[in-house]
């Protein structure tokens, strides 16, 4: 599992969680666009790389994230027309409301079985959640150094 | 009327608060693990939502002006697609976490998709 997490695309809440920080969605949505095409493959070699073996079809995967990407592009698209632009700036807040809710279902279904797994080996919990955060501090610190450094940075400023 | 105005009220106050309501949530995910297997079985439908929330909240002619500059784009495809899982792989591998790795940190993406 953790296999499939760090090689699939960084999140399809990942957008979300941009706004939540207050960050640029829409690079944010336009990276994930880009990222889920190339996932089918990329998560291929990395399961077939360290688990030895590939994952389900690339091909069914690729097709299963496009239509998760394509379906909500539409709907949003037919929302944004019925409802028009004018009325979707003036409830920004209302939608970050609703996207926090849904998120929220997230964090909490995530956490399912986790007390579980503390009571059964509580050593083990804290050490993967001690690694956890230390990946994700170093990967976030070292993503920003060298994110900064790249060429269009000053686009997204 | 007046429930669409107060819902519309409640909703731009999870906004406001939305951080707070995020950390909050992952506490209240632990304190009461039955609501957290009730949700479970909903995780796909929360992305397809937030994803869906994602793409009206943003304007597309800046969604399309980021790939008419794709330079930032290639540079965080290749750092998240390629180099961090590489590296991450490593040391998972290193530490045998690969092995041992309990479900519940899974992401959840993975979690609806396969």
């Amino acid at each position: 599992m953790l296999v499939l997490q760090m090689s699939a695309l960084g999140l399809m809440s990942s957008p979300a969680l941009a706004a939540l920080l207050g960050l640029d969605v829409a690079l944010t949505l336009a990276t994930l666009i880009a990222a889920t095409a190339v996932t089918p493959f990329t998560a291929s070699l990395f399961t077939h790389v360290f688990l030895g073996t590939a994952l389900a079809s690339p091909l069914e995967f690729g097709l299963r994230l496009f239509l998760i990407i394509a379906g909500c592009n539409l709907s949003a698209a037919l929302i944004r027309l019925i409802a028009g632009r004018r009325f979707i700036e003036a409830q920004r807040e209302a939608i970050d409301g609703l996207s926090v809710i849904a998120m929220s279902m997230l964090a909490i279904a995530a956490m399912d079985g986790a007390m579980d797994h503390f009571r059964a080996d509580p050593i083990l919990v804290i050490k993967l959640t001690a690694l956890a955060f230390l990946l994700a501090l170093a990967s976030i610190t070292v993503t920003a150094i060298v994110i900064s450094w790249s060429p269009g940075t000053e686009t997204s400023a | 009327m007046n429930l669409i105005s107060a819902l519309a009220a409640a909703l731009t106050l999870c906004g406001r608060h939305r951080t707070l309501i995020a950390a909050a949530s992952i506490f209240i995910g632990l304190a009461v693990p039955p609501l957290a297997a009730a949700f479970r079985p909903h995780l796909g439908e929360a992305i397809v939502v937030m994803l869906t929330l994602a793409f009206l909240r943003v304007d597309p002619v800046e969604l399309r002006r980021h790939w008419t500059q794709p330079g930032l784009i290639a540079a965080a495809m290749v750092w998240a697609m390629l180099i961090l899982p590489a590296v991450l792989g490593m040391v998972f591998l290193a530490s045998n976490s690969i092995k041992r790795c309990p479900v519940y940190i899974s992401c959840s993406c993975c979690k609806c998709l396969h």
